[in-house]
């Protein structure tokens, strides 16, 4: 009896608070009991009603969803449809990107990436690609190895700096922290395996310099590894708040190994005449499909094209409640 | 544990103040005072002591936390997509050291040192050491017009070639010390300023010293029916000055990149060890083998024509060091 008397009373007494008292509904689900002071076209000032002589508080209109005055008057805040200050305040959270590379198969791969914000400023970057010679009728540019079917892969981490502004002013933040140019500085690593390369040469007559017009094939398969860094410049863009679309460029160094199944096929056969000296025709493959390489300095070159889809953030499991006060 | 001392705390020094409200600063500074107004970007507050006295705005960023009278407390977070303070942690860090990372790929390295003397102006000195030796196809081939005796033409050898085709091997130096000034911005608004020192375009004006040493250059003399073989060692120095166009970025605040290109003038001095190469040949006295120094173009901090007219350009990625950290924290 005691009880549900106290219940009462306290009940009324918030009735009847809230009624003197206006309230704000933000879009953080929070419900703000207050006397609302001022609504100017950009903020809302009020006084917390426990705090009448306190502070005034002073919140964007941007993230009231409501207001309703103590005489009952109600208003939805609509945002300015032209406005760009909270352009991607649906998907703030949304930090993870699944991309592909849409022009990948064009040079006989296809390109995944992943993308994560660790922290506002800086994203992980992981590309992985898978090569086939067979995807495309285009042969890739690897000169004497040419025409020859090669499969691979290759895995590029990275760490995604954002450039920001050169200056700062009050309130500038970033729009959202998959958007904007970046330096981009990444590992890389290609694996690249050609089958059958085959070389046909003429059998030498052992007693004279001369060969004769019989010939013989090698046959081996090549395995062929490039590693290296690079820094890369870039740009992306949010599209819908729901892509995101992205174009790269890089330069950096990588160095190269490689390994023959079969070894007579880069030995010099006929010592004295270098015009037969096949040597290691592997080190001049340029397309590691990751990116391209210089054989001689290993200076390297990389770009890309990406379109990516923007994860949704994983739902809380307590979704907290609209009748939250504050 | 952690957080209940903090709460602790919090609640101690609130119950120090509990008739005033306290705004305690990112600095360490509590300031006891009536709280007027909390902004999204500012705090108002008039002094305790001096409650009729003018209203003080505070940066709602530069505050910790605040404890109204009534003993409600709220910390501040700082908005993480914030670009107001997007290098307050590295503010006081001043100094940065420097790499070229593809200098190798022009058989050098380099490295510089960047120090703000001020917001401004910055001085700065870049160091190279030159091997021709570093990489055996480098991407720029120092190419002169060495006068070829058999052909009696400037048919544009290699220098660092002679002429049984075997590179000369060279060795050297340069320094490039200069000044860094800061270009800003084009506009001008309320409350705008740098977002770091060592950040955004700049102009360069720099001095640029270089030495190069070839080692053996031969060239042959034919004299009473016998090939007379005359080699020399060549010291060759560059200097002049430079205007240089760049931009510098932060990267997560630890590394710098800096991209710049630049034009100047520079001369150049000569030396050859054996004077008798310089020698005009009798039979043929309209070679000139002084030229063989003279069409050096690559000085490694910067390329050269034979006008003098020089060109620079440069990719570096930089360490901010820490600052020295005071003996005595606040």
């Amino acid at each position: 009896m005691k009880k549900t008397f106290l219940t009462s009373i306290l009940l009324c007494l918030f009735v009847i608070v809230n009624a003197q008292s206006d309230t704000l509904y933000t879009k953080k689900q929070q419900k703000i009991i207050c006397k609302i002071v001022e609504i100017g076209e950009l903020d809302i000032k009020y006084k917390r009603i426990e705090l009448l002589d306190g502070p005034t508080y002073v919140i964007n209109r941007l993230n009231i969803i409501k207001y309703t005055l103590a005489n009952g008057y109600t208003e939805i805040i609509v945002a300015d449809e032209l406005s760009i200050e909270n352009e991607h305040g649906n998907i703030i959270k949304n930090r993870t990107v699944i991309k592909i590379s849409p022009f990948s198969p064009v040079n006989n791969q296809i390109t995944f990436a992943y993308e994560k914000v660790l922290r506002v400023g800086t994203n992980l970057d992981i590309e992985l690609g898978y090569s086939n010679s067979n995807l495309t009728k285009n042969q890739d540019i690897t000169g004497s190895m040419r025409n020859v079917f090669n499969s691979g892969f290759y895995v590029k981490p990275g760490v995604k700096f954002f450039l920001g502004q050169d200056y700062s002013v009050r309130g500038l933040k970033y729009a959202h922290p998959l958007k904007g140019r970046y330096i981009r500085l990444d590992l890389a690593f290609s694996y690249l395996n050609y089958e059958n390369l085959k070389r046909t040469e003429p059998v030498r007559n052992p007693n004279t310099p001369y060969y004769s017009s019989t010939t013989y094939t090698i046959v081996t398969d090549v395995q062929s590894f490039s590693y290296g860094g690079f820094v890369n410049y870039g740009r992306q863009f949010i599209l819908g708040n729901a892509l995101t679309l992205e174009y790269y460029v890089g330069v950096g160094f990588t160095g190269q190994s490689n390994t023959y199944s079969n070894n007579d096929y880069k030995k010099t056969i006929y010592s004295g005449y270098n015009y037969f000296n096949r040597n290691d025709d592997a080190k001049n493959i340029a397309n590691y499909h990751g990116f391209f390489r210089s054989p001689n300095l290993g200076l390297s070159v990389t770009g890309g094209f990406r379109i990516g889809y923007i994860l949704p953030e994983k739902t809380a499991k307590n979704k907290p409640l609209l009748n939250k006060t504050q | 544990m952690k957080n209940l001392i903090l709460m602790l705390i919090l609640s101690g020094s609130c119950a120090l103040h509990s008739q005033t409200d306290t705004l305690f600063t990112r600095k360490n500074k509590v300031i006891p005072c009536k709280i007027l107004e909390i902004g999204e970007l500012d705090i108002k507050y008039t002094l305790e002591a001096n409650s009729a006295g003018p209203v003080f705005v505070i940066n709602k960023s530069a505050v910790l936390k605040y404890c109204l009278s009534t003993g409600f407390r709220e910390a501040i977070v700082i908005d993480e997509r914030s670009l107001e303070n997007q290098h307050e942690s590295i503010i006081n860090r001043t100094k940065v050291l420097k790499i070229h990372p593809f200098s190798l790929a022009n058989n050098q390295i380099s490295f510089s040192y960047e120090e703000l003397i001020n917001p401004d102006i910055h001085l700065e000195i870049e160091a190279g050491y030159v091997n021709s030796s570093l990489t055996s196809n480098p991407l720029i081939q120092n190419r002169t017009f060495n006068n070829d005796y058999n052909t009696n033409t400037n048919s544009g050898h290699l220098l660092t070639f002679d002429y049984h085709n075997r590179s000369v091997f060279y060795s050297g130096a340069y320094i490039k010390p200069g000044f860094k000034l800061m270009v800003g911005e084009d506009v001008s608004a309320k409350g705008l300023k740098y977002a770091h020192g060592l950040k955004g375009r700049f102009i360069r004006i720099d001095l640029a010293l270089s030495w190069l040493n070839y080692g053996t250059i031969k060239r042959y003399q034919y004299a009473n029916n016998s090939i007379t073989t005359i080699a020399t060692n060549i010291n060759s120095f560059a200097y002049g000055g430079f205007l240089n166009y760049g931009r510098q970025f932060i990267l997560g605040n630890i590394l710098t990149v800096e991209y710049f290109i630049g034009i100047g003038f520079t001369a150049q001095s000569n030396f050859f060890s054996n004077p008798d190469y310089i020698k005009k040949d009798p039979a043929k006295p309209y070679l000139d083998f002084e030229a063989d120094a003279k069409y050096i173009s690559n000085y490694h901090g910067f390329l050269r024509s034979g006008l003098g007219l020089s060109a620079t350009a440069g990719f570096r990625l930089g360490y901010i060091i820490p600052a020295k950290k005071h003996k005595h924290k606040n």
